[in-house]
């Protein structure tokens, strides 16, 4: 709908029709000659209401401006750059005669070049309401090539550049527009990071040559030509942790790592965001953001034990090569404190002590998950303190078996006395034994129950496990109930805070209590890692299905943060995530491998093994690239140093609001500022 | 029931073996460790500074807690792709 509007108040009168001033109108300004924005027509002559129809009157060349506002996809729009910028076309098109012709899409500078000096032009021509057929006969007639009706009313055809004005013109057409090449996705969204200029060329002069790239993930596309130089790979280690194997780079040219291969895709996907070189696409504009770095790939069980082992493995690769070494983790769970307190994030936090190593972790994506709850109680109040939150679990299948299952943690302050009870729907009460572990089990259900203060922060942990049969009355009516505890000797609330966290939202989600904050969690809240949130970039890309030639999500709001990217901050109220970076459409490298119930015909392009995919995971390894970058540069700087150039260099907008915040961090990536500044 | 209540969420491999992350009071040295082997039948993956990767057979995990020198004991968890 909001895509029609747009195409009506693109609609102008012909040339003929105009008022010599309006022809000569400020449709063409040339601001900058590399860069082809939008619309080649003034709007100044007329004003197009919402149903389409065209009314008579005449705007100033500031209401046109305005008037053009809305008609641009806010990826247009760049921070600080005025809008009365927006039209920036070679000046031979000034004579081209594209009266009607809306190009409502950022246009490569070849794009221009050859519309303006083309005899033909590729165009779609939208039919007036059922005016269909004339549109069709109107399109048969000599002289127009390649005609296709994509859908019921909208043709792609090859029109002499002389008779565009005059098929604008007839009754039956409802919009001309001009047929042009949009940079890909991946390309987009360096922009967005400064990675690239708006000619598609790069703003840094690093590549990430010399430095070691870790994924610990689901594996790699080995043969996927993103990852070799001619006929060397780029993969110098490759680990499999499922079987033991390990390829080596000799292994991985002889094509012995396809016996490891990527069937979810998520990792090849992933190197290709921080790393892959872009053969395969024009121009090698699918490239990601450090296409000079070797690779380092553990294709992981995700066990937090595993993922400890393949960081620490990369990393003593990465001493033996002498390289500085950036590790991606595009992974996360909500077991443990949320304060970086777990063993894996200690020990990512002992890993990167040694200067030329860093971890970037994605922030998670349950923004809009119901797993956490919490509360502050009281302190001081007449009657003993209170909270509630109730839970509701989700049927699923383990173990081939339906039940419903899920794994509840409550933290709480070392200092305060609290009772944490779980109600299960029939009424009982289950509480676990101070420092200790008990399990009940009822014909219907079963609950393990454990209480222990947590090593590293003092804190108390409660944690619940419900095992129930996956009907009702039993998957709803659960509650985890906090009390204070004044009994003799204890001096019940004194700092208050309490936290409930469902370990996996496939388990189920609070009913009421939830709190959509504090849901980056473990390894994201390592102190040394840097965590990434995902902003969107894109909404639309060519697809391989045959029933649609593009996929589209015309509500994705470009430049804003996306709906499931997780919040901070952690437990223990520090800055998670950290900073904010492309993640929401990303198009990069496809594994041969992939199924297509993981990666359907719809996130698939055309005629090239690169796909489309959203989440925090797409975001991390644009950090992740962009460290490579910084260390190719700088090869022993520290974690917190890289961590202070983040802060200092990171954009912020309207989109982010001011930074730090819990969404955002601390703005979005910058590369080039990254790369540049000396905090 | 039992059994997959455990297993769930929890890294545990056939046979009743765990994948567990130890912290201990300080780096450990050869002949400690040894020890530590023995005692408790644990395979260790990897030394991470004072911690431990490593596996180990879930009828000693009560006794790996209490062993002097391991401060703290975490059975690996599943994380999942974002």
């Amino acid at each position: 709908m909001k895509r029609r509007r747009q195409r009506a108040k693109t609609r102008f009168k012909p040339l003929a029709d105009m008022p010599i001033r309006d022809r000569k109108s400020e449709a063409f300004r040339c601001l900058d000659a590399r860069l082809a924005r939008v619309a080649l027509v003034s709007e100044s002559a007329r004003e197009i209401p919402p149903s389409g129809r065209r009314v008579a009157g005449t705007r100033g060349r500031g209401a046109a401006s305005a008037g053009r506002r809305d008609l641009l996809a806010p990826a247009m729009q760049r921070p600080g750059q005025a809008l009365e910028g927006l039209i920036a076309v070679p000046a031979t098109l000034r004579d081209l005669p594209l009266t009607r012709l809306g190009l409502l899409a950022l246009v490569s500078e070849s794009s221009v070049r050859r519309l303006a000096t083309c005899d033909r032009v590729s165009v779609l021509v939208e039919a007036e309401p059922s005016r269909a057929d004339a549109v069709g006969h109107l399109l048969a007639r000599p002289g127009i090539e390649r005609v296709r009706a994509v859908s019921p009313g909208l043709f792609i055809a090859r029109v002499p550049r002389g008779r565009l004005e005059g098929l604008a013109a007839n009754a039956a057409v409802r919009f001309v527009e001009a047929s042009v090449r949009l940079r890909s996705h991946c390309e987009l969204a360096h922009v967005r990071s400064d990675l690239v200029a708006a000619d598609g060329k790069r703003r840094v002069a690093e590549t990430g040559k010399g430095v070691l790239i870790g994924i610990v993930d689901s594996g790699i596309d080995a043969s996927h030509p993103a990852f070799w130089n001619a006929r060397t790979p780029r993969i110098v280690h490759y680990r499999d942790q499922v079987t033991g194997d390990l390829y080596d780079q000799a292994a991985i040219a002889a094509g012995h790592a396809k016996r490891s291969p990527d069937t979810y895709g998520h990792g090849t996907h992933v190197a290709g965001i921080a790393a892959g070189n872009g053969a395969k696409t024009p121009n090698a504009r699918g490239a990601g953001v450090a296409p000079g770095a070797d690779l380092a790939i553990v294709k992981s069980s995700l066990s937090t034990a595993d993922i400890a082992d393949g960081v620490a493995e990369i990393f003593e690769l990465a001493a033996q090569r002498k390289q500085p070494c950036v590790i991606n983790l595009s992974l996360g769970g909500h077991a443990g404190g949320h304060d970086g307190s777990s063993i894996l994030e200690r020990a990512i936090d002992t890993l990167c002590e040694e200067r030329g190593r860093a971890v970037v972790v994605s922030a998670g994506n349950e923004g809009m998950a119901r797993i956490h709850a919490s509360t502050v109680l009281d302190c001081g109040s007449p009657k003993p303190a209170h909270w509630t939150a109730d839970i509701e679990l989700k049927a699923q299948i383990i173990e081939n078996t339906l039940v419903g299952f899920a794994w509840i943690e409550v933290w709480t302050a070392n200092e305060d006395n609290l009772r944490v009870t779980l109600r299960s729907p029939n009424g009982e009460l289950f509480t676990p034994p101070r420092k200790a572990r008990d399990e009940q089990g009822r014909d219907q259900f079963a609950v393990e129950m454990t209480h222990q203060v947590a090593h590293y922060s003092g804190d108390q942990v409660t944690s619940f496990g419900i095992h129930t049969v996956p009907q009702a009355p039993w998957l709803s009516g659960w509650s985890i109930m906090v009390e204070e505890d004044r009994s003799a000797g204890k001096n019940g609330v004194e700092v208050g805070a309490v936290h409930a966290w469902i370990q996996d939202e496939q388990m189920g989600g609070f009913t009421n209590g939830f709190a959509r904050s504090h849901l980056v969690g473990p390894p994201g809240t390592a102190a040394a890692a840097i965590t990434v949130a995902a902003y969107a970039t894109r909404r639309e890309w060519p697809s391989r299905e045959p029933q649609s030639a593009t996929t589209t999500f015309p509500a994705i709001k470009l430049d804003e943060i996306a709906y499931f990217s997780s919040p901070g901050p952690t437990r223990t109220g520090h800055n998670k995530p950290d900073v904010a970076a492309p993640g929401q459409w990303i198009v990069s490298t496809l594994s041969s491998k992939a199924s297509a119930e993981t990666i359907p015909d719809n996130l698939r392009l055309p005629n090239a093994p690169y796909a489309a995919l959203a989440g925090t995971s797409m975001a991390a390894p644009y950090v992740t690239g962009a460290v490579a970058l910084l260390f190719e540069r700088h090869p022993t700087m520290h974690w917190a140093e890289i961590k202070r150039r983040l802060v200092a260099s990171t954009r912020k907008d309207h989109f982010s609001r001011p930074c730090w915040n819990d969404r955002w961090g601390n703005g979005k990536l910058s590369i080039e500022r990254f790369l540049a500044i000396e905090p | 029931m039992s059994e997959s209540r455990k297993s769930f969420g929890r890294s545990q491999k056939p046979g009743g073996v765990l994948d567990v992350l130890i912290a201990l009071d300080r780096e450990p040295d050869d002949a400690w460790l040894r020890e530590l082997k023995d005692a408790v039948a644990l395979h260790v993956r990897r030394i991470i500074g004072d911690k431990l990767v490593a596996t180990i057979d879930q009828r000693h995990l009560e006794k790996l807690r209490t062993t002097p020198g391991v401060r703290e004991v975490e059975v690996a968890t599943t994380t999942r792709l974002h």
